[in-house]
């Protein structure tokens, strides 16, 4: 046997005892073919691995343990028979990770010691640059360190093992064996952005002597030279501060100082800039350095460049100053950089014309029209991927559905293009949303100021521009973040359009003699579209008197993400990608309570496209898992449900069982089952005994047994009656009846679970009910899950409707107990005609809140809930948001009170308590939301906000802030009266409060936008006749004038 | 055969200084020349007009060299290679590619940044070292530089007398990639042009992310070069924003920028500086490398054309602009002759192309250009598709091309074809089926 048969039977043994024999006795010429057969081992190793790996004769550990110890036994091989470079080479470093036996490891340092010192130095060099160490870092750096102690040796050069070398506690730093060439060498790699505390750390050891500023700088200067990465730039320009550079530092002086801030990142440039300032002395030199400046995009290297200039003026010569000023700002579209410029040679060289741009060339850019783009199937991609297709969510800076980055913008700007080639895109529903945002304050500004010049660049100024002026005037009006971006992208197209009138608040901050850059580039905007509007100019319309799109609908994306999908893909495989993806964990709040009714819906869709068996075996887990995620709680009603259909045992009987079944004791086998508590209930159902978890409660259990109705009738039923086909949880009349038009069966819990759902608004309620009339009488609900008399269907629903719905909720409080309420609708189908039904449930809505009250709301079986909020039964257990996104039914007034008070009393609406998981549920928002869903009234608003203001809960400066605001945002239909009621009142008051002026400015501003006959109070009108030229007057005569005209 | 050159240099590249200013030496390897290969030529010697436009220039051209745009995984080993330099009689050329060959750099020093010293004929790999860089960085514009490309004393050395410092890298890569940026180059169009300091600020502006960054749309407007993130009517492409970064050194002696475009979306990026000219050529988009366009491969298979190349090469003469309409009455060829045969000699890597002057140049590389060229990937599987008789003439005329797994159909002209690779790289030329048919047609002529 050869000593490489006898190497690789030691491989195949595993044997670490056998291959140090084995190695110890190799003679010169063995060692050379142990080292040539190693150097090409390695598809040899990798067969042997996955043999030994795969061999049912080992135990799973025994498996781990070999597969890890293939790796250090070609290490020791390595460094025992070949060459130091081709040996570090041939060690596979980062799987060096895992030994459960340290002696592996010390049988590699007995070979390192083993070796001379020129080995070791050179096996240690070509070691240290290992590309990848991985997860092996420790272990690679402890070899190696041991190794080069051992031999007294120098740090080898590489900045892998370096960087294993650079502590992050710098006592630790100073005291490493090999300081100070292991900092030289991780430095010299381009490492230096690894930890942000190295500039500090550096210059620490500095001051204690370890490490050489010199040398430290020479090396960092010189890695300026080089591609190093940005973050090693930031971290070695902050060491130049830290270490005091200066210009005797720099060996290469001007010329090097100038390369490098011309190509490395700004930090740097920040940093070298101040020297380069100091040595710069010739005209040309001062060119260089402007020439520099001014092509990048730092504003604080051009801010830093202004200053020197106009502080050395004298020294470098006045006209070369201003003339380097004047190239400094030559193309910078910056009008407050601009106008601080102007200024200083104003003062360097009073009398010298200031460096106003010349007016532009049009290029036609409002002539041209977008072009159909090619490649939307991406587009297509991305949306099956997010979902996301809505204008709140892609400009919102709250988005948390999607990562948007430059890919997803680009695609977006392609696909509104397209769009709008097509005559298929709504500049409207952009402009709403817009300022929809604005006046939430989430709009990303940056964002839309890059889409709005993609669309200017794109072919879309005409379509665009009125849109664009008309939100950019609400982001105005609100000072949002990014404005003078925002502006100034604007001025630049401004030239290329036909004059348009300043949008007022536009107008307003350009006259409003501030020197921010807003207003800066408010007034060259101004300036752009053709002066500031003339009083007597017509006002602009925005058409903001249009009641907002239902927004408590369903969306489309919404229904697409939950239904669309799977559907159309008929599989149960989209159904597992579906259930089994982050964003039901991440979608936004509003659509979370009807969620596990839509989840329900899927099975059932899938059960009937694909078979209830193929739903059972590849749906279930994922759902029942998600369930359990989504919900955080030990035991999930539909996760129960899907558990008991998906393990076959469900039936009629064992839904009859469950049904019957009592909630057990506290203290028993559920609470001690976690986490596989749907699985308790497969095990108890199977017994034949079953007990619920008592914390499932009346409507748990409902949920629960609608589940089992729902799931024990598929396929036949492709989807349940009751879901909702409404935010907030409610259904539509005309979708039900659509529903119960189509074949299949109905299950008695789910027809009157629909009827407690049915929303109480619409309109065309009367109509709709006719269609009853054209219903077979004889159809009733499924027997074999009824458990009892089937209910005729039409009967059913007529007596529902006929009967008011569920009729006055108007809570009682108990007189002795004032946290206890209860309220006093009568419903015209009552539980307890169901047999199966769970007791007690009807009586919930009448006694004390229960503690399972999450769920009453997501069935919506006990409406009137946040009463108790009102009352404050559950103060602690419902945060404001929810109560606004459910609001009263039946309780407008609290509502309006809340609401009013919530919008008036907090300068942001968006920051009230959840708003930042929930950016679509504002205040402005769902304000709006309850008018269109009838909770709400106008009265109602104008009684709160009143009230507000006589109980000094509301000042009218905030009030009008609040009211442009809500103007803006789409609800001026509903919020118009209670400003002008407001106004009016306070008018009549004498003497008239603070903030008059501002809030009559404000109607003034917008009085155009409502459709005439406007009705104006006597108190405006009086104010309006009287002598005098106050402001309050003045707005009020503009009121008058404005809706008379 | 090897894709390296196995000479190497006589010594390092250094800049040193000497009285009265520096001396630049540029190492160079073997080299093509009007007298055939000459190992370590002799191109120039003289002082530059500009030394720090000179020495910020070369550093581009090694910054491309040893930069990827792209992180493909396997391309550490083919980056921080050294430039090419071609000597054209009035001018140098120095060329790279960056490490995923998706980035083409030239940077000319024209007549007028090398005095009146004379230039020779040829071209071959320079030295540029890490410390020549680093050197290189520090060089000022008042300082007179004195650049030696190759060492005259070292013509006279013996063999014995030099040694090889390191070996040469040409790859087989960049050897396809001159020919293909050549040929595109020739296919451009110009899409925008700036001065002073709108061209500056433009490429200031740009991406400086970790490359290949986004990809923008330059809409050129009175007000200077806008981003935008969509095509438009008006814009103009620049797919991998960042790869644009390579003019870096540059950018502050920029006196115009003119951009130009090629229909499959290539740009390219002609910055003028003083006595000199850096061009940028970036490919359709990040992950595409000039070497895999097969834009040429066509050329390659025509016999004809072939011929009149050859023809037309004898007369080239190391021209630094190769003027077509003089080559048609010297050698009686028509103009439509003399430009296919000129792109035969492009793609066949004996032709560069020059965007200012709109014409070719000569450009012989030291190495069997053709051989190399022939060794492309989709030219063999051609070959051996019609080797093994896999082209077939189907009844209508068209052909029938066996695949590994189906047939592809064929026109007759072999200007369609039915497989993926038409379908989904329309612009990449010529798969290997198009390629069978022609290579079967000129065996069975």
């Amino acid at each position: 046997m050869t000593a490489v048969d006898d190497i690789k039977a030691r491989f195949e043994a595993a044997d670490l005892d056998g291959l140090d024999r084995v190695l110890d006795s190799l003679g010169d010429d063995d060692r050379s073919a142990v080292a040539a057969w190693l150097g090409g081992s390695k598809r040899w190793c990798r067969d042997l691995r996955t043999r030994l790996y795969g061999a049912e004769d080992h135990s799973a550990a025994e498996r781990e343990w070999i597969y890890h110890r293939m790796d250090w036994m070609v290490a020791i091989t390595a460094v025992a028979a070949m060459a130091p470079v081709a040996a570090a080479e041939r060690i596979g470093w980062p799987d060096l990770y895992d030994f459960s036996d340290s002696g592996v490891i010390e049988r590699l340092h007995a070979r390192l010691r083993a070796r001379d010192a020129a080995w070791v130095a050179a096996f240690a060099e070509r070691a240290s640059w290992a590309r990848d160490v991985g997860w092996s870092g420790e272990f690679y750096s402890a070899v190696l360190h041991q190794a080069l102690l051992h031999h007294d040796l120098p740090c080898p050069s590489g900045g892998t093992f370096a960087q294993t070398r650079m502590h992050h506690d710098v006592d630790e730093l100073a005291a490493e064996p090999l300081m100070p060439d292991v900092l030289y060498a991780w430095l010299d790699a381009g490492l230096g952005g690894d930890f942000t505390g190295r500039p500090d750390q550096i210059a620490t050891l500095v001051e204690r002597d370890i490490v050489a500023r010199e040398r430290v700088l020479d090396i960092a200067l010189e890695t300026l030279t080089r591609a190093t990465p940005v973050s090693h730039q930031r971290s070695v320009a902050k060491t130049f501060t830290r270490l005091c550079l200066t210009t005797d530092d720099v060996p290469g002086g001007l010329p090097y100082l100038l390369g490098v801030i011309s190509t490395c990142t700004g930090a740097v440039g920040a940093a070298l800039l101040p020297l380069a300032f100091e040595l710069a002395t010739e005209t040309h030199d001062v060119d260089e350095i402007v020439s520099i400046v001014a092509a990048r995009t730092e504003r604080k290297q051009k801010q830093m460049t202004l200053t020197w200039l106009a502080h050395d003026a004298a020294a470098l010569g006045v006209e070369t100053a201003v003339d380097a000023i004047r190239r400094l700002v030559e193309s910078d579209d910056d009008a407050s950089f601009v106008a601080k410029a102007d200024k200083v040679i104003g003062g360097i060289a009073p009398g010298t014309a200031s460096s106003a741009p010349t007016q532009p060339m049009r290029i036609g850019l409002w002539d041209l029209a977008p072009a159909p783009a090619a490649g939307m199937d991406q587009w297509e991609w991305w949306q099956r991927k997010s979902g996301d297709t809505a204008w709140l969510d892609f400009l919102s800076n709250r988005s948390t559905t999607t990562n948007i980055d430059a890919g997803v913008e680009s695609l977006k700007v392609t696909k509104t293009l397209h769009d709008m080639s097509s005559g298929t895109f709504s500049v409207d529903t952009f402009q709403t949303a817009g300022l929809h945002l604005v006046a939430d304050g989430t709009m990303h500004v940056p964002r839309l100021t890059r889409l709005l010049e993609s669309w200017f660049a794109g072919g879309a100024l005409s379509l665009t521009w009125d849109a664009a002026l008309t939100v950019s005037e609400a982001a105005a009006a609100r000072r949002l973040t990014g404005l003078s971006g925002l502006l100034r992208m604007l001025c630049t197209y401004a030239h290329e359009c036909p004059p348009r009138p300043t949008p007022p608040k536009i107008a307003a901050l350009a006259a409003s003699g501030e020197r921010t850059k807003a207003a800066t580039e408010a007034r060259r905007l101004a300036e752009g579209l053709g002066g500031l509007t003339h009083p007597d100019e017509a006002p602009v319309l925005r058409n903001l008197w249009r009641p907002p799109s239902d927004p408590v609908r369903v969306t489309e994306r919404f229904r697409w993400q939950m239904l669309k999908r799977p559907v159309e893909a008929a599989t149960v495989e989209h159904l597992r990608c579906l259930t089994g993806q982050t964003w039901l964990g991440t979608t936004p709040t509003p659509y979370e309570w009807i969620r596990p009714a839509y989840i329900l819906q899927l099975v059932l869709h899938a059960a009937h496209d694909s078979g209830v068996a193929a739903t059972r075996a590849a749906a279930i887990a994922s759902i029942t898992h998600r369930c359990r995620e989504l919900h955080g709680m030990l035991f999930d009603p539909l996760e129960m449900a899907v558990d008991v259909w998906a393990s076959g045992l469900l039936d009629s009987e064992s839904l009859h069982l469950i049904a019957r079944a009592p909630f057990s004791e506290a203290d028993d086998a559920w609470s001690r089952k976690y986490p596989n508590l749907p699985s308790e209930l497969v095990a108890q159902v199977e017994s034949g005994s079953v007990t619920l978890p008592p914390n499932l409660g009346i409507a748990g259990k409902l949920h629960l047994l609608h589940a089992l109705e729902c799931l024990l009738l598929a396929p036949e039923q492709d989807r349940p009656l009751s879901t909702p086909t409404r935010s907030d949880g409610s259904l539509g009349l005309g979708a039900l009846l659509d529903r119960l038009e189509e074949p299949g069966p109905v299950g008695p819990i789910d027809l009157v679970l629909a009827l407690n759902r049915l929303a109480d608004v619409e309109p065309d309620g009367s109509t709709l009910a006719a269609r009853l009339d054209r219903w077979d009488p004889d159809r009733s609900t499924e027997p074999a899950v009824s458990g009892g008399a089937p209910l005729p269907v039409a009967a059913t629903v007529r007596r529902w409707l006929d009967g008011g719905g569920l009729g006055s909720l108007s809570p009682r409080i108990a007189s002795d107990h004032p946290r206890r309420w209860a309220h006093e609708g009568a419903r015209p189908v009552v539980w307890t005609e169901i047999a199966l039904a769970p007791l007690g449930l009807d009586e919930l809505a009448t006694r004390d809140r229960h503690p399972s009250f999450h769920l009453d709301f997501w069935l919506r079986i006990t409406p009137g809930w946040p009463d108790s909020v009102r009352t404050g039964a559950q103060e602690r257990a419902y945060p404001d948001a929810l109560l606004g996104q459910l609001g009263l039914r039946g309780h407008g007034r609290p509502t309006a009170d809340w609401l009013v008070g919530g919008l008036m009393a907090q300068p942001e609406a968006g920051h009230y308590h959840g708003a930042a998981r929930q950016p679509e549920q504002s205040l402005t928002t769902l304000a709006s939301t309850r008018m269109a869903q009838g909770w709400l009234s106008q009265d109602l608003l104008t009684e709160s906000v009143l009230r507000a203001f006589i109980e000094d809960d509301v000042t009218l400066t905030r009030a009008s802030q609040v009211f442009e605001t809500l103007f803006l945002a789409g609800g001026m239909v509903h919020w118009w009266h209670p400003a002008l009621a407001l106004a009016g009142h306070a008018c009549a008051m004498s003497p008239a409060p603070a903030g008059l002026d501002r809030l009559l400015t404000v109607l003034a501003d917008y009085v155009h936008e409502v459709p005439a006959p406007v009705a104006i109070p006597d108190g405006i009108r009086a104010w309006a006749a009287a002598t005098g030229d106050s402001r309050s007057t003045q707005e009020a005569r503009r009121i008058v004038a404005g809706a008379e005209s | 055969m090897s894709d390296l050159l196995h000479v190497g240099y006589s010594g390092a590249s250094v800049l040193r200084p000497v009285d009265g200013g520096q001396e630049l030496s540029l190492a160079t390897a073997l080299g093509a020349t009007p007298t055939g290969l000459v190992e370590r030529p002799f191109f120039f010697q003289g002082f530059l007009a500009r030394p720090d436009v000179a020495a910020a220039g070369l550093l581009a051209v090694a910054d491309v060299a040893a930069t990827k745009y792209v992180d493909l995984g396997e391309l550490q080993r083919t980056a921080n290679l050294d430039p090419v330099v071609t000597a054209g009689g009035d001018r140098l050329r120095f060329e790279s590619f960056s490490g995923c060959n998706g980035v083409h750099a030239r940077f000319d020093l024209l007549p007028e940044g090398l005095g009146s010293a004379e230039v020779g004929w040829g071209t071959t790999n320079v030295d540029v070292n890490q410390p020549l860089r680093s050197a290189l960085a520090k060089v000022g514009r008042t300082e007179a530089l004195h650049l030696s490309v190759g060492r005259e004393e070292l013509r006279a050395a013996t063999l014995e007398a030099t040694h090889v410092e390191r070996r040469v890298r040409l790859p087989e890569r960049w050897v396809r990639g001159l020919a293909e940026v050549s040929v595109i180059g020739a296919a451009m169009t110009p899409a925008l042009t700036l001065t002073g300091a709108a061209a500056r600020h433009l490429l200031g502006t740009l991406s400086r992310v970790k490359p290949p960054g986004p990809d923008v749309h330059l809409l050129p407007t009175p007000r200077g070069v806008r981003q935008t993130a969509s095509a438009g009517p008006a814009t103009v492409p620049l797919q991998g924003s960042a790869r644009i970064r390579g003019a870096d050194r540059l950018a502050r002696f920029v006196t115009a920028l003119a951009v130009h475009r090629h229909p499959s979306g290539a740009t390219a990026w002609l910055i003028e500086v003083p006595g000199a000219r850096l061009t940028l050529l970036l490919s359709a988009t990040p992950y595409r490398g000039f070497s895999g366009e097969g834009g040429l491969l066509s050329l390659l298979c025509t016999p004809d054309v072939a011929r009149i190349g050859t023809r037309l090469h004898e007369h080239l003469a190391w021209s630094p602009t190769v003027d077509a309409a003089a080559l048609g009455e010297t050698t009686g060829l028509t103009p439509a002759e003399v430009e296919a045969g000129l792109a035969w000699l492009a793609a066949s890597g004996r032709l560069g192309y020059d965007l200012v002057d709109q014409a070719w140049f000569h450009r012989e590389l030291p190495v069997d250009a053709d051989a190399v060229l022939r060794r492309n990937p989709r030219l063999r599987k051609a070959q051996r598709l019609a080797d093994d008789g896999s082209v077939v003439a189907s009844g209508d005329g068209g052909w029938l091309v066996a695949g590994s797994e189906e047939s592809y159909r064929l026109d007759r002209d072999a200007t369609t074809c039915t497989c993926r690779w038409t379908e989904e790289s329309p612009d990449r030329g010529p798969c290997s089926h198009r390629l069978a048919v022609l290579l079967h047609r000129t065996s069975s002529e």
